[in-house]
Parts: structure tokens; C-alpha cells; sequence
């Protein structure tokens, strides 16, 4: 089993390494941006943690339609669009390409076990990169390389006091947007094997932003945004209801694969 | 051979996909802009942002899907995934032709320029009559309930201003000015389809080619926001921007044509240059 889940990552990195480079670069362009955007603040206050929660994961407050026009919260829509991009057609090229043999061989299920374990690897990467690209960032600009913010903006705002939190800040801050990645791929992955790739990424893409208008629980775009969870905003939604609502879903995600894996007709397939 | 690939195009199980999305996001809109028209009226508050809400009759245009800018619908469904649903009917067909060998049984039989030259019309009509799907049908739907009425200038009703492009023909002649929209939202469809057809030559996926412009036309809006003028000018030669026609920043037509030739010279250079230089036989 380690032998083809070792296989598994080797391909996994050929067929996605260079979304993942592209995916990187484009979050360093937007962290970077960030730092120019907010220049005339002092980089030692702000911090890798500052640009993250205010860059990359704060999204947009409530939508409120009578204050007329939302801004689409561009940055962050960008950011996880690449997340579904990355993960879309990864089973779907697989299953299509040399993934038959590779079932014939060692088992539809086993085939599937090893296609999560990269999925779960590869949305670590990922995650670790909303992180670790705007810490080198902050060195380099010479900021604060701890998530110790003393902003007045952010302390406006309440990220600061969600920052200063320990344990608020490593439920909200790297927990919470690690289990929506994770949904996120798994649901992604399973969707463009079933559905097909393009198909998979326009309805996740749909799913997502419709967060940003709606606010709840059950639309996962809600819980990746920092100004939405309840220390900033009361009604936004809470730590236990979004790992919940995220490990049922990696749930119901990972069980419709296996079925749907385990009923294919690979050889019927093959053929047509 | 055009016409085939034409009715090939038109007739395919991704454009009665996107022909049922549009349905449902057109129906959707509707109830979405009906209620909201309600409630604003029975609040009756004058001093909110647009004037769905102070009191004055609501034209046909505001309720139209480009006609506003406050929805999910507009902002998001339509504008943000407007690639996407230029590239879904048909532009993915000469990858998976290519992998099947079946175009070089067509290049074969007609020869390579005809087939090339058939390809990208297919694909621009079919990227185009994608795009202007959702927005003819909500227009249709929008007529059918809301007055068809000019605006109001001094009002400001909407969010087309002073500079925005074709703002005397918005305030003058409102369907005409939807019209003219629709038809540029057509050519721009079809040129991103065209480009996402040309990027057959140069990426191995078929999800890539169809997701690809969608991705860095969302990259480069991000980036541009950033940039000091005069390379912030940039921003409005960006798809995602101009074929809004509430926008709300002053685009002009120049920017729309540098565009359109961008547009057309990537994809039309990359679809025959490549194309003609190609083995198909190997």
C-alpha cells in the first residue's frame, strides 16, 4: 500500500507541482500587494499575520443590500478559485489516463485510499503556503515575523484581539481555513470525477460565492473569511458549527468517491 | 465543413448546460430584483445609495442582469465566470478531436486552413451565443414586467455616469443600449472562447484550457488594482471590467477596441501559427 501511495505523490506532484508553483506566485503577488496597499503603515505593527488575515483570508463583511454595491472581495475569490483549480481534474486525469491499470492492478479501493492520502498532502501544501509565503514576505519588507499585531487598523477592525487570542487564533486562523480547504478538495476532486473537471470547478465555483452574498454555516465560502467569524462579527459562523458542518461534508465527499469509484464500469469506460 | 462544425457547435450537451443555467440564473434574478424593488418601495427610505429605493419609477433596465450591480448574479454568476461559459460548449472539442485523431481525418479530407478556419468560427459563435444567452433572456424577462422607460438623469439611478461609455445612448435610448451591450458581451465571448480553442496547442489538459482565461483574467483585475498609472490603465482592458455595463469606472471605446484586438490577435495568432506549423500526423 505505502508503494503505490508513494507512487501516488510522485504523480501527484508531475501532474499538479506546476499549479501548485502557479498558485504560490499568485499569492505572493497578492500579499505583496497587500504590503503596498497599506505602505503607509509601519511593517514592524503589521506582521505575516496582519497580511494574511487582512490580505488573503479577511474577505468581505456582512452583504447588506441596502447599502447597495458589494465590492466582490476579488483577492479572495482569486485565492480560492486556485484551491479548486489545483484539485479539479486530478482524480478525472487519473481515471482516464493510466488510473485504469493502475486499478486493474492493486483494487478500485485501494486506488482510491491513495488518490486521498495526495489530496490531503497536497491541500497541506497548500494551506501552509497562505502562511508561509507572506512570513518570508513580512522578513524580507522587514516586519514582524510573529502574529503579535499593535495596528490600530487591525485593532479596529478585530483582528488584532482575535490575533492576540492564542487559542482563538490557531481555531480561526489556521484550523478552521484547513478543514474548508480540505472540504474543498475533496468535494472538487469527487465532483470533476463524476461530473468532469470544468463542470466540477463552475458549480464549486457557484457554491463559494454564493457565500460571499449569504450568510451561513452550509456555504463554506463563510467560514474561510476572517471578518465572518464570531469575533468579529456575532453572527457570523462559530468554530464547532464550521468543523462540523466541514467533517460531514469531507464525509458525505469522500463516501459518494468510494461509491461512485467502487460502481464504475472501468472497462465499459475504456471502451467508449 | 463550417457548417458542420456550426451545427456541431450548437448542437452538444454543454450548451444545453449553459442554456439551463442561464434559465435558472435569468429566474432567479427576477425574483431576486422583484423582491428587492418590493421592499425597497414598502421601506420607502430616500436616502439609500441607488434610486430602486427613492420612490421613482424603476426602469426595465435596472432590473435587466447588467442593469444592476448589487446582486450576486451580476457581480459574480455572470461577469466573474463569463470565460468559463464562453469557453464550456465548444472550445474543449478540438483537444478531444485532436486526442481521438479525428482531426487529422478532417484535415485530411479538407484541408488544414479550411479546418482551422472553421474551428475558430465555430468556437466564436459558440462562446458568443453563450455569453449573450443569459443576458437576452433577462432582458426578455425584465420587459415583460418593468416599464420601458428611459431614466431619469438627475436621479442617479444607476451606476452609469457622466464618463461611462455610451452613457447619452443609456440615458436616451435604454434598449438600444442594452442591445449594443449584448452584442459587445457576444464578440467578447467569442474571442475568449477563440482564445481558450488556442490554447489547445499548448496545454496537455482539457480542464486547463477551459478554466486558464478565467484564472489569469481574475489574476490580472487583482493585480492591476495595485499598480500605479500610468500601467493602472491596464485595468480597463481587462474583459472582467468592460463587459459590465455597470462597471462604474470610465472605460471608453478605445479601451474596449485595444482589447478586442488583444484578444483576437493571441488567439488568432496562436490558433494558426501553431496550428499550421503542427504535424497532425504524428
Amino acid at each position: 500500500m505505502i508503494k503505490y501511495v508513494t507512487r501516488d505523490v510522485c504523480l501527484g506532484i508531475k501532474n499538479t507541482g506546476v499549479r501548485v508553483l502557479f498558485y504560490a506566485v499568485i499569492i505572493a503577488i497578492l500579499t505583496y500587494t497587500g504590503t503596498m496597499e497599506v505602505g503607509w503603515l509601519n511593517m514592524n505593527n503589521y506582521g505575516w499575520a496582519g497580511l494574511v488575515s487582512l490580505k488573503l483570508l479577511s474577505g468581505v463583511g456582512e452583504y447588506n443590500l441596502n447599502e447597495g454595491i458589494l465590492y466582490p472581495p476579488i483577492e479572495w475569490i482569486t485565492m480560492i478559485m486556485l484551491v479548486i483549480y489545483i484539485f479539479a481534474d486530478y482524480m478525472y486525469d487519473d481515471m482516464n489516463g493510466l488510473g485504469v491499470q493502475k486499478i486493474t492492478r492493486i483494487g478500485k479501493r485501494r486506488w482510491f485510499v491513495s488518490k486521498c492520502v495526495w489530496i490531503i498532502l497536497e491541500t497541506v501544501i497548500c494551506v501552509s503556503l497562505i502562511y508561509l509565503i507572506p512570513l518570508v514576505i513580512a522578513c524580507v519588507m522587514h516586519g514582524n515575523a510573529v502574529p503579535a499585531v499593535k495596528d490600530e487598523l487591525l485593532n479596529m477592525t478585530g483582528f488584532y484581539g482575535m490575533l492576540k487570542d492564542r487559542e482563538t487564533f490557531n481555531m480561526n486562523f489556521v484550523v478552521v481555513p484547513f478543514a474548508c480547504c480540505m472540504t474543498l478538495a475533496v468535494w472538487t476532486s469527487v465532483l470533476g470525477m463524476i461530473l468532469e473537471p470544468a463542470k466540477a470547478f463552475m458549480s464549486m465555483s457557484i457554491y463559494i460565492v454564493v457565500g460571499v452574498y449569504y450568510m451561513s454555516p452550509y456555504l463554506i465560502g463563510n467560514q474561510l473569511m476572517l471578518s465572518r467569524n464570531p469575533y468579529i462579527n456575532p453572527d457570523g459562523c462559530s468554530v464547532a458549527d464550521a468543523l462540523w458542518i466541514d467533517m460531514v461534508l469531507i464525509t458525505g465527499g469522500l463516501v459518494m468517491g468510494y461509491m461512485f469509484t467502487v460502481k464504475k464500469d472501468y472497462i465499459e469506460m475504456r471502451r467508449s | 465543413m463550417l457548417k458542420q462544425e456550426i451545427r456541431k457547435s450548437l448542437h452538444n450537451k454543454n450548451m444545453i448546460l449553459i442554456i439551463v443555467i442561464s434559465v435558472i440564473m435569468v429566474v432567479l434574478h427576477t425574483i431576486f430584483v422583484r423582491n428587492y424593488i418590493s421592499t425597497a418601495f414598502a421601506i420607502d427610505e430616500t436616502s439609500r445609495y441607488y434610486a430602486f429605493d427613492a420612490g421613482l419609477e424603476v426602469s426595465f433596465i435596472q432590473g435587466w442582469i447588467g442593469g444592476e450591480p448589487f446582486s450576486v448574479y451580476n457581480n459574480m454568476f455572470y461577469y466573474i465566470l463569463f470565460p468559463l461559459y464562453a469557453a464550456i460548449p465548444y472550445a474543449s472539442y478540438a483537444k478531444r478531436e485532436k486526442e481521438l485523431g479525428y482531426a487529422k481525418c478532417l484535415m485530411v479530407k479538407t484541408g488544414r486552413n479550411k479546418y482551422l478556419l472553421s474551428k475558430y468560427a465555430a468556437s466564436f459563435l459558440a462562446g458568443g451565443i453563450a455569453v449573450s444567452i443569459p443576458a437576452v433572456l433577462s432582458l426578455m424577462m425584465a420587459m415583460t414586467w418593468l416599464p420601458i422607460i428611459p431614466m431619469n438623469i438627475v436621479a442617479a439611478q444607476t451606476g452609469v455616469g457622466n464618463f461611462s461609455m455610451w452613457s447619452y445612448i443609456f440615458y436616451n435610448k435604454p434598449l438600444l443600449y442594452a442591445l449594443m451591450y449584448i452584442g459587445l458581451d457576444f464578440i467578447v465571448g467569442g474571442l475568449l472562447a477563440c482564445v481558450s480553442l488556442s490554447l489547445t496547442h499548448l496545454v496537455r489538459s482539457r480542464f486547463v484550457l477551459l478554466v486558464l482565461p478565467m484564472v489569469v483574467n481574475a489574476f490580472v483585475v487583482n493585480l492591476l488594482n495595485y499598480v500605479k498609472y500610468p500601467f493602472s490603465r491596464l485595468l480597463y482592458i481587462v474583459p472582467y471590467v468592460y463587459v459590465n455595463p455597470t462597471c462604474l469606472l470610465d472605460v471608453s471605446i478605445y479601451d474596449v477596441l485595444i482589447s478586442i484586438a488583444v484578444l483576437f490577435a493571441i488567439s488568432f495568432g496562436l490558433w494558426f501559427g501553431i496550428g499550421k506549423k503542427r504535424d497532425y500526423l504524428e
